[in-house]
């Protein structure tokens, strides 16, 4: 027994096995959480430095250029803006209760929140893509192309759009990952077959309502709102496009987890996967919480300053 | 044996996080709708330039709650807490200092209501850069939909 007492600190002495979800790197799990928190949170704090460059050009120009501001967030809708913001908010919810039914080792109810989040995330996608064809077919477009009469934006314009031919590249690309990876025998090969099948169809999507471009406008002229309102509706677009391209992420992300957990890799001593997906989460509802205030609900007294 | 029995007292490793009730959350879920209710309907009040920052304080008091409670700072490593506080010091230091910049910019111009550029009072001069307001277009024909160029936008 007094062997024991020198062996006191060495956890293989008290057969502790080191869990398979336990990284060979760390001694416990608790450590093992806490450094993957930490890591999270730095992260975080990265992703909201960097939506502050995006809100400070908004309080820049919003001082400089009032009255575009005002009518530009008069021609958002608010009723879709309002129904998104409670649409993320139930999706937080969601969040936060899978990660503590995870706690509790409940992997039924936290498969089932998950994919409520799911959901939620992807009826906020349907609703911005209603919002963005709106804004399309009145001309309120970024920066250039803004109040230009649809005749000029035709498919051929679209085709020879580099971002279209960029995006278009995904294809081949994604295909011959899949075929590699299933020749090689590796893993993934069907799902870099479901992504390259995604992929297509997004982008059928994207030139099918690119003719939405080429429908003319009635009297060819250009929508009558104050002169910067283009600077406005730049904002508007990247600001909340780039909110979107990060639910799109939280989506796959969440697949993933959803998968995982499926397979019953959480337990109560290993859940921070989950925990740290839905702090990503909680970041873009917070994200989304100011966006829209700031861009949806601005005063608007046509004619007047404010 | 005491040893053993001491070490798995004191410590065993597992991560014993604190568990919200669901109903906490539930509760804070109520709250950041009735404050997304309140923002809306404050935004229908005329109320000048106060409008923005109402706005932007029931935002952060939704975000306060989200960060407290959803994402567990309450609970959690008060070190979390300090990450997430300096970070947003550090906004408000960009925010300030150049707001304080672009907000004093352009004492002697203004913005010309004939082409809408920014242009210099006392020469009247259009200053360097500014956007102009493009030249109006003519209608166009319903054929001759291809031939048309576009014109220039800068």
């Amino acid at each position: 027994m007094t062997a024991a007492s020198e062996h006191e600190h060495e956890h293989e002495e008290h057969g502790h096995e080191h869990p398979a979800f336990l990284q060979h790197h760390f001694d416990t799990p608790k450590q093992q959480y806490d450094a993957a928190k930490l890591g999270m949170w730095a992260f975080l704090a990265q992703e909201l430095l960097f939506f502050s460059g995006l809100f400070v050009a908004y309080g820049i120009f919003r001082s400089w250029y009032p009255d575009a501001f005002g009518a530009g967030s008069h021609e958002l809708n608010r009723t879709m803006g309002a129904i998104n913001t409670c649409v993320l908010l139930f999706s937080s919810l969601t969040a936060a209760l899978t990660v503590r039914a995870n706690q509790l080792e409940e992997r039924r109810q936290a498969s089932v929140l998950m994919i409520l989040t799911i959901g939620c995330a992807f009826a906020f996608l349907v609703v911005k893509y209603f919002e963005y064809g709106h804004k399309f077919h009145d001309g309120l477009l970024p920066g250039q192309y803004f109040g230009t009469p649809r005749h000029m934006i035709d498919h051929e314009y679209m085709a020879l759009n580099p971002i279209a031919v960029v995006g278009l590249a995904g294809i081949p690309v994604l295909g011959i990952a899949s075929l590699a990876q299933y020749l090689r025998g590796g893993k993934g090969a069907g799902w870099l077959l479901l992504a390259t099948l995604v992929w297509i169809g997004i982008a059928f999507g994207v030139f099918h309502t690119g003719h939405i471009f080429a429908t003319p406008y009635p009297d060819g002229e250009t929508p009558d709102l104050p002169d910067r309102t283009h600077v406005f509706f730049s904002l508007y677009f990247v600001m909340t496009g780039l909110h979107a391209l990060h639910v799109i992420v939280g989506i796959g992300i969440w697949f993933w987890i959803l998968r995982r957990n499926i397979r019953g890799d959480f337990n109560k001593n290993y859940f921070q996967p989950v925990d740290n997906s839905a702090l990503y989460w909680h970041l873009v509802d917070l994200v989304w919480i100011y966006l829209f205030p700031m861009l949806y609900l601005i005063d608007y007294v046509p004619g007047g300053h404010h | 044996m005491s040893s053993d029995h001491d070490h798995e007292h004191a410590d065993d490793g597992g991560i014993h996080a604190h568990v919200s009730s669901a109903k906490l959350y539930w509760g804070i879920f109520f709250a950041l709708i009735l404050f997304t209710v309140l923002t809306v309907a404050v935004a229908s009040v005329h109320l000048g330039a106060a409008n923005l920052a109402v706005a932007v304080i029931i935002a952060s008091a939704k975000a306060a709650l989200v960060c407290t409670f959803f994402m567990h700072l309450s609970h959690d490593n008060r070190f979390h807490a300090l990450i997430l506080v300096t970070t947003v010091m550090f906004i408000g230091v960009f925010f300030a200092y150049t707001i304080n910049d672009t907000g004093h910019r352009g004492i002697d111009s203004g913005i010309d209501p004939q082409s809408g550029a920014h242009t210099y009072i006392s020469s009247g001069e259009k200053a360097p850069g500014s956007w102009e307001r493009p030249a109006k277009l003519e209608h166009h024909e319903e054929g001759a939909k291809k031939d048309e160029k576009a014109p220039e936008h800068h």
